[in-house]
């Protein structure tokens, strides 16, 4: 035991001593990733400053129902950042696909509110080029569907029920079935009473911005892992070797490592916390809608909540760290393992927007199982299920970096 | 103390890299083993370590070390060629790894690390220090718990004569104590330190009892 302390007081002596070098490249990192961000919103929000998905609108358009329908799609909250609807003639509306200065066309044929208005129902076609199929594209084609099927059901029942008008007049009967279209149209466009909206969010119990946030911290403490290299790193086992022929097993030497490694990253994380809380509280800035960063003590305590988080990534980084040779190599393998793992469990897109083989896949890994625990602290929904997985993959890990660690030591070469 | 190394082999895969090797050496005594790159003397010293599996007995009294872990690491001091350091902490952190606070202060005194200088590079940073500094401060850290058989696998290798000259100060010390020492070196220079002297050629161990002149060496390895 005299032996694990001494090891473990030289592994925190030497994560102290290379500290400094970790906060440098964590700043540079948060720097680096600063400038990426801040380029992709900036860029995104110019983007849809002057380039909303385009859609021609070809044909009589000069209708007013039609101009309620255009005016209702185009101010649809969802569609509303990502469609325009410009008129044009078809011929303009061809050429423009084609060099793929929109994105679709909509062809309404000549008469096509009498027709519905009368029971007969042209269709309306839209045009796509030949690429996959985007969000835009799917959502356009969605809305054109469901009010094309509202329509043409409704123009059904309303013609239906004017079978049983035969007592009145033609003219009344047209009024009364204008004024039924109308209102009809009314009644759909009309958002409020059409529907309501619910935000469901994109994990049991948390809003689309917690799940965002959960993906943001589980992605910083993998960052931090990768800027803790200079630590973790070995050019050489002969230390390893050395402590091994003196009876300080590999058990030990493992595990003086990862408390060290672990450490140095809880410090980071309270670190930031403490720095976040006094913001918070110094500013005044209302952060109710995340209740873990209401105030410094709940920040801190935050930081604490995470551990188990902070374990289970730092267990499989340090196997990464073990199975890997030399600085690029680590380097490089920690860098792909975070892309990699992050698309796989949800950090960029939601899960749930994912394919089916790929939920399944990602149901598998440490860093889903890393984010399920972060997204339960915000949900207040802590599960031992979540509190058992983390647990299997620290051991999991852990073992298995005592496994690589022991057959490097004892890995035999031409000497 | 009589140590008895009998019928040591080693395979790799399907390659017998030591091919029984045997010699003995006595308490107070250094023995050689001069061999070309690659030839075993290090897989040899893994061997006797327990660092690698092999077959053979390595025995001191009649006890067989590679059997008996416990003893073997009271006993048996291995300093390999690459040095067990890390070089962002400083000569005193690495040592503090083998030694107590206490102990540093009384070899410092008139120990072990006194012999080897230790004293003159203690606060430096490793990274900082030359490859002699480096190569005593390894010896020092493989000597913490003063064992009486040493095995050095080139102690020298890339030293100046001063820096030698320590190192090979810190040997007799040694074998004056009563120690024994197991040296693996190219250096003609230490190779003339040793009593008896083996040469290691494709996995077979043969006494050496010929001109320890570098041309007489040479051509005894290129005989063999």
């Amino acid at each position: 035991m005299n032996n694990f302390f001494r090891y473990l007081r030289f592994w925190l002596l030497k994560a102290f001593k290379l500290y400094p070098v970790i906060i440098i490249f964590t700043l540079l990192l948060a720097l680096g990733a600063g400038l990426i961000l801040g380029n992709i919103l900036i860029g995104r929000s110019e983007s849809e400053e002057n380039t909303k998905f385009q859609i021609g609108l070809v044909g009589d358009t000069s209708d007013s129902y039609l101009g309620i329908g255009v005016f209702a799609v185009t101010n649809l909250d969802i569609s509303k950042d990502y469609a325009e609807f410009v008129e044009m003639t078809e011929d303009e509306a061809i050429s423009k696909l084609k060099s793929n200065e929109i994105l679709g066309y909509v062809s309404i044929p000549d008469g096509f509110i009498e027709s519905v208005l009368y029971g007969d129902n042209a269709d309306i076609k839209f045009i796509t080029g030949k690429k996959p199929a985007i969000l835009g594209t799917l959502l356009i084609e969605e809305i054109c569907t469901v009010v094309s099927d509202l329509v043409v059901g409704a123009q059904n029942g309303i013609y239906g029920y004017s079978d049983f008008l035969g007592e009145l007049t033609p003219a009344e009967r047209s009024k009364l079935i204008d004024k039924i279209n109308v209102e009809y149209l009314s009644c759909v466009f009309d958002r409020d009473s059409a529907y309501e909206i619910n935000e469901l969010g994109y994990a049991e119990s948390l809003s689309f911005e917690l799940y965002y946030i959960s993906a943001f911290v589980t992605l910083l403490i993998l960052l931090w892992g990768i800027c803790c290299a200079v630590l973790m790193i070995k050019n050489s086992y002969s230390l390893s070797r050395s402590l091994f022929l003196e009876g300080r097993g590999v058990v030990s030497q493992i595990f003086g490592e990862f408390i060290s490694f672990v450490l140095i990253i809880f410090i980071n994380v309270q670190l930031v916390l403490l720095a976040l809380g006094i913001v918070i509280e110094v500013c005044g800035f209302d952060l109710s809608s995340v209740p873990a960063f209401e105030s410094l003590a709940l920040c801190l305590s935050f930081g604490i909540r995470l551990i188990p988080v902070i374990l289970v990534l730092c267990s499989m980084q340090l196997f990464l760290y073990e199975v890997s040779n030399g600085v690029i190599g680590s380097i490089v393998l920690q860098v792909l393992a975070v892309i990699l793992f992050s698309y796989l469990s949800g950090f960029s897109f939601p899960i749930h927007s994912l394919p089916t083989a790929i939920q399944n896949i990602s149901a598998f890994l440490p860093t889903t199982a890393a984010f399920n625990f972060v997204s339960s602290i915000f949900a207040e929904s802590l599960s031992v299920t979540s509190v058992f997985t983390v647990m299997l993959w620290i051991i999991a890990f852990v073992g298995a970096t005592v496994f690589v660690r022991n057959c490097k030591i004892r890995s035999e070469r031409y000497d | 103390m009589n140590i008895q190394i009998k019928n040591v082999i080693k395979f790799f895969g399907k390659k017998e890299v030591l091919k029984g090797i045997s010699f003995s050496v006595t308490k107070g005594k250094c023995i050689g083993i001069l061999g070309e790159n690659g030839s075993g003397k290090s897989t040899l010293f893994g061997v006797l370590t327990g660092l690698y599996k092999g077959q053979g007995e390595f025995s001191v009294d009649g006890v067989d070390l590679i059997k008996n872990h416990r003893l073997r690491r009271k006993l048996v001091g291995f300093v390999p060629q690459d040095p067990p350091l890390v070089e962002e902490l400083s000569a005193y952190d690495n040592l503090r790894l083998w030694y107590s606070k206490a102990e540093i202060e009384a070899q410092l005194k008139n120990g072990n690390l006194a012999m080897l200088g230790i004293g003159d590079f203690l606060k430096m940073r490793v990274s900082k220090l030359s490859g002699g500094m480096k190569k005593r401060l390894a010896i020092a850290c493989s000597i913490s718990y003063d064992p009486k058989i040493l095995l050095l696998d080139e102690p020298c290798t890339a030293l100046d004569i001063i820096c030698k000259e320590s190192i090979y100060s810190y040997i007799s010390s040694h074998l004056k104590k009563g120690g024994t020492v197991i040296l693996a070196s190219h250096d003609v220079y230490e190779l003339s330190l040793c009593d008896d002297l083996y040469l290691l050629k494709n996995g077979v161990l043969k006494y050496y009892s010929g001109e320890r002149e570098l041309d007489s060496l040479v051509k005894a390895l290129a005989d063999e």
